[in-house]
């Protein structure tokens, strides 16, 4: 009975993860074809999956090796968003050689599935042309989704992830962000720190910064991605396209910039105290939108061009938002000693903001800026700080000390490795 | 349960049901009924055994699993071969969340095989099994052992 506990949980957080899914295609029906029980909500504990989509994906068709290494893009993809059960592929009973690319509905129903994506390489090297289909054996043996696409053999995983973000789309009416990247810092040797790139899989890290110095509070941004570089006197901020160009610089530290509606905000301490200020893209027309004797850093944009920041004014760091011209100035975070590193939603409608909290260690929280509702992320499980949201908002990125970058649904729930090693203050788009 | 006694010498009374008996009970018990097919139109052929058995409303969504006259096993009307069966049910999404499968076995195939595959189903953590029977004149005739002139 000791696993009792973890299935309560397990099915709490499924529970919760219910709310977000939409199976069917319409947003007017958003219980599916399940209408709730009439003696009340039933919570169950011991299939917890019962609300997920049943996808199955096997192995595209043409190539055995590309087409494994495809499939399992999508796989990952699709199981990572928590939106998918990604069927096993042991349990089909298909004859995949005679349906091809098509599919008969009864051997794909007998092993669960409500959805089959089928695809099929054609050539090879430099040309290979990839055939994808999706089928929803509610609405038949016909597919209700085909895309193909053409290139090098090196651009499979793009197509992938494309293709991942159109079956959401067809699925949900909103299209998948698996196409994205993430950037962070990361301690390269003794007093070093570098700016990297990644897929958000994980996959393709690549470091953007020199290689000297410390280089951090990377920003994605016009020109390329924006960082703040440690000199001797201070800190100034430049991009991966400036050739080492100080584009915002002044006295003390200038740092931390984020990019919204052609402007660039960012911390400096020019005037002595830590205040937020906003620049021109070329780092001209620097305005100052804080004046506070308390600490203001960590601005973030947000949709419609609202700017979270940290400030201590009321005591302790709790973040705050204002408007693009630091006006309409209001505390959104009432919980919590200690809150930093906010980061938006980017979708406008869901008001989500993300944030590290301190509560002994640290951890990940969301908090819904019009109806202060606060959601924990994570446990206590290691140390977890700088949250960045995908840019479809379904999953939250964190740098974990569980060991590296870790993504989580919004309920905090199904979280996975998939950035090895040390990051910090993340940024996905 | 806080019913322990300070010092105490006696055993303090137990203060809850000890149920990880029953649970083990629960977790090796396979329940086995039958029914009898209505019009079946699988598309593998069966010849099913007749009996009386009671007439149960069968669930035409259930997935059947069907064991033909030459031992050969389809899951609806996929066949799936000996080696794959077990990784097959044990992987299967839908059994495992339904946990409930009909089997068709027809009558002539060998008792044996047929509890080789219900073991399989066992293992797989399946823990309904309805046997599915044919119906048609099974009110007069329960069958017997057959003669091997027949």
């Amino acid at each position: 009975m000791k696993r009792l506990p973890t299935l309560l949980a397990l099915g709490a957080a499924i529970a919760a993860l219910a709310l977000v899914v939409v199976p069917g295609r319409s947003q007017d029906r958003p219980d599916g074809d399940q209408p709730l029980p009439e003696r009340g909500v039933v919570i169950e504990i011991d299939s917890p999956e019962r609300s997920l989509y049943k996808i199955a994906i096997p192995n595209l068709r043409g190539n055995a090796a590309l087409g494994s290494s495809g499939a399992e893009v999508l796989r990952n993809d699709l199981t990572l968003v928590s939106l998918f059960q990604v069927l096993d592929s042991r349990s089909f009973i298909a004859d995949l050689e005679r349906e091809g690319l098509n599919i008969t509905a009864s051997p794909w129903s007998a092993v669960g599935a409500q959805g089959v994506i089928k695809g099929e390489i054609r050539g090879s090297g430099n040309q290979i042309e990839v055939e994808m289909r999706l089928y929803e054996l509610a609405r038949g043996t016909t597919a209700t989704l085909t895309r193909t696409y053409r290139g090098g053999q090196g651009e499979l995983r793009g197509f992938m992830h494309q293709f991942a973000n159109e079956v959401l789309r067809q699925l949900t009416g909103t299209a998948g962000s698996f196409d994205s990247r993430m950037i962070f810092a990361r301690r390269a040797g003794p007093g070093r720190k570098d700016v990297y790139i990644a897929d958000w899989d994980g996959h393709n890290v690549g470091r953007v910064s020199d290689g000297n110095g410390v280089n951090m509070l990377p920003s994605f941004g016009p020109g390329g991605i924006w960082y703040s570089k440690l000199t001797e006197t201070g800190m100034f901020i430049t991009h991966s396209n400036a050739s080492g160009r100080r584009i915002i610089d002044g006295e003390g530290l200038n740092m931390g910039p984020t990019v919204c509606g052609g402007r660039v905000y960012f911390t400096s301490t020019r005037d002595g105290n830590s205040e937020i200020y906003s620049a021109a893209t070329d780092g001209t027309d620097v305005r100052r939108i804080t004046r506070h004797p308390a600490i203001d850093v960590s601005p973030s944009c947000g949709p419609g061009g609202q700017i979270a920041f940290v400030s201590t004014r009321h005591g302790s760091p709790q973040i705050f938002v204002m408007g693009a011209d630091g006006s309409g100035v209001r505390r959104v975070t009432f919980r919590g000693e200690h809150n930093q590193t906010p980061s938006w939603c980017a979708r406008g409608d869901q008001n989500l903001l993300a944030f590290t909290g301190r509560s002994g260690g640290f951890d990940i929280f969301t908090v819904n800026v019009a109806t202060q509702q606060y959601t924990r992320i994570t446990q206590g499980q290691g140390s977890n700080k700088d949250p960045a949201f995908s840019p479809d908002c379904r999953m939250i990125a964190f740098a974990s000390s569980r060991g590296g970058i870790f993504i989580a649904n919004p309920e905090g729930a199904n979280q996975n490795l998939v950035i090895r090693g040390a990051a910090e203050t993340l940024r996905w788009r | 349960m806080g019913m322990s006694s300070g010092g105490g010498g006696g055993r303090a009374p137990m203060g809850e049901i000890n149920v990880t008996p029953l649970v083990d009970v629960m977790l090796v018990l396979l329940i086995i009924f039958m029914i009898a097919a209505p019009m079946m139109t699988t598309g593998v052929e069966v010849d099913l055994p007749q009996t009386r058995a009671p007439r149960m409303e069968m669930d035409e969504e259930k997935l059947i699993l069907s064991i033909d006259a030459d031992q050969r096993v389809y899951l609806g009307v996929d066949e799936v071969p000996a080696d794959e069966l077990e990784a097959a049910l044990l992987n299967n999404a839908r059994l495992q969340e339904e946990s409930e499968i009909y089997v068709r076995a027809d009558r002539t195939v060998p008792y044996g095989f047929v509890l080789r595959v219900f073991s399989t189903v066992r293992q797989a953590g399946i823990e309904k099994l309805g046997l599915v029977t044919d119906p048609a004149g099974g009110a007069a005739e329960i069958p017997g052992p057959r003669m091997p002139q027949e």
